[in-house]
């Protein structure tokens, strides 16, 4: 019974730990509270934080189809600025409450990747991922012309302001894209996606509706962004309507999932972490600003090369590189 | 239990089967045999919804499945061990395994069915937690037709099972059809270059060339067949 106890809890580590890692970032604003630098880099901190989120949650959510059902969506971007947008227009000039507005948003991305899914499923691989691309494009024009200018929040919003609540709301969506991703690759759903991913005929020949699985990854992937979205629109008090389409949030995406290891759950947060904790120090010395661009592009090379499995793979790489030491020396 | 109706299939321009028909009764093992590009491969595509026949049609358990998608043919019981096995190599060998029972009509049965996959195939179960990319390619063919059980298939449609395997593994996998089909119930359609060993275990067989049936009959009677020994048993 112990024994039995004690063997699940060492094959299911994954989940005490990541309940653990998240109440712990829930309570971690709080915890500083008191402390003498408090209230002169807590905001800085809030923000970067804030910041992680939202790129760890595009990366785990992009990873949901790219990783698991083995389908490269590069217009991961309009779903997440599809969900900024709707919150924002429902939230600021419909008079929505938050909460209503926040899942509008999803749901709208969500929807769009239904519709876009339909057909766009129907292509594989490169022919898929350009398509995807040129529908995100398509669409960020279209939204620049239709949303001309900066939206700001209104005066009494404004008064409100606290960086606390939106760190709690993108932590949220974070850890919901997470146990999302868990739950998703044990289940039924996530073992038919992977064997997409291996081999499309071999899953076909088996039974595998290809068409429904990777439709559903998709759909998954987009609401999930969709609600990063969401958060964006409510933790930035001004910002171009454009600028969540931009197709940089589908590359550092795409960038830090592959550095991190794609189709692991580890993989896009560890990737994102480097990628922002690297760019946040790059930024703050004078003359290397933006070389993050540079440095990031030389490490997605090296390790595409060299380490295929992403930074996850390491750690496997290092322990058996261990283990083999060992068992000579006991030889 | 299998029945191809005069199936002419094209790959754009050009075309590749000229009508053929074949039948395989319930409870048998039949043979189609021929050479490299005579046709089988496309025959067995075309018999799971993988290609579609510009004329002809398909019947299983009478029928006509000829438009049916591949995933709802599969779970209706006709089950394709691909000729490059198409095993999952990332995946665990018991992961492999689950995927066989991805049907909701073989998913309440899997422990069950895992239990006498592991009896018929004693290495898969001690390399069940293995990655499947590691196996021997004789290992590998064992997964994917134990993959294939799992699925509780009324038909398995084995596309060269002796392909790239040692000779002893090779009469190993006949064994194995035979007692699949004696003790599971298992009709089987085999797909072979090695004539010899498939004339073993089937009843009955055909014989494909250039895209169409040049000839067919009992094991006996092909195997006593003067020309049937010249052209494909080497005699």
């Amino acid at each position: 019974m112990l024994s039995e106890l004690l063997r699940s809890l060492i094959q299911n580590w994954r989940l005490p730990v990541l309940v653990a890692l998240a109440y712990f970032l829930f309570e971690l604003p709080e915890l500083f509270t008191g402390w003498p630098w408090y209230y002169e880099e807590i905001n800085d901190k809030l923000t970067l934080a804030i910041t992680l989120f939202t790129i760890a949650t595009l990366a785990s959510s992009w990873n949901i189809l790219a990783g698991y059902a083995g389908q490269i969506n590069l217009g991961h971007a309009a779903f997440f600025g599809i969900g900024s947008v709707v919150t924002r227009e429902l939230w600021l000039t419909k008079d929505y409450p938050f909460n209503e507005a926040f899942f509008y948003g999803g749901g709208a991305a969500a929807l769009a990747a239904l519709i876009v899914g339909a057909p766009a499923l129907r292509l594989k691989g490169i022919y898929f991922a350009i398509g995807t691309l040129a529908l995100a494009e398509a669409l960020r024009l279209t939204i620049g012309s239709m949303y001309p200018g900066v939206s700001r929040l209104p005066g009494p919003e404004l008064r409100a302001y606290e960086l606390t609540s939106r760190y709690e709301l993108s932590l949220k969506v974070l850890v919901a894209t997470v146990f999302v991703s868990y739950f998703l690759s044990r289940s039924k759903l996530g073992l038919g996606m992977k064997a997409i991913r291996e081999d499309e005929a071999a899953a076909r020949s088996i039974g595998i509706n290809v068409f429904l699985h990777t439709l559903f990854a998709f759909v998954l992937s987009a609401f999930l962004a969709g609600l990063a979205g969401g958060a964006f629109a409510y933790y930035h008090y001004s910002y171009n309507q454009i600028y969540t389409f931009g197709p940089n949030w589908t590359f550092d995406a795409l960038l830090v999932t592959f550095i991190g290891g794609p189709g692991t759950l580890a993989g896009p947060l560890i990737g994102s972490t480097f990628f922002v904790l690297v760019r946040d120090y790059l930024a703050g010395t004078s003359e290397l600003v933006d070389t993050h661009l540079i440095l990031f592009g030389v490490i997605f090379i090296l390790v595409v090369l060299i380490l295929p499995g992403g930074l996850v793979d390491l750690s496997t790489r290092i322990s058996r590189w261990f283990l083999r030491r060992t068992r000579k020396v006991f030889r | 239990m299998l029945k191809l109706d005069n199936l002419h299939v094209s790959y754009g321009d050009i075309q590749v089967l000229w009508g053929v028909s074949l039948e395989v009764a319930e409870n048998s093992i039949v043979a189609l045999l021929g050479s490299n590009g005579a046709g089988k491969s496309t025959t067995l595509k075309t018999a799971l919804g993988m290609m579609r026949p510009s004329e002809g049609k398909v019947f299983f358990r009478g029928q006509d499945i000829t438009k049916k998608s591949t995933h709802s043919i599969v779970s209706s019981g006709l089950f394709l061990v691909p000729e490059w096995r198409g095993t999952f190599s990332t995946l665990s060998v018991l992961e492999n395994l689950e995927l066989g029972a991805f049907s909701s009509r073989a998913r309440p049965l899997k422990d069950e069915t895992l239990e006498r996959v592991f009896t018929i195939f004693p290495i898969l179960k001690d390399r069940q937690a293995q990655r499947a990319g590691t196996l021997s390619g004789g290992e590998r063919q064992m997964l994917a037709i134990g993959r294939a059980l799992m699925a509780r298939p009324a038909m398995l449609i084995l596309d060269e099972p002796s392909l790239g395997l040692a000779p002893l593994i090779v009469s190993n996998i006949f064994e194995v059809i035979q007692q699949i089909n004696e003790e599971e119930r298992v009709t089987v359609l085999v797909v072979e270059q090695n004539v010899h060993m498939a004339l073993k275990v089937a009843s009955y067989a055909y014989i494909l060339e250039n895209g169409s049936i040049v000839g067919q009959g009992t094991s006996e009677t092909l195997l006593s067949d003067q020309q049937i020994q010249e052209a494909y048993l080497g005699i």
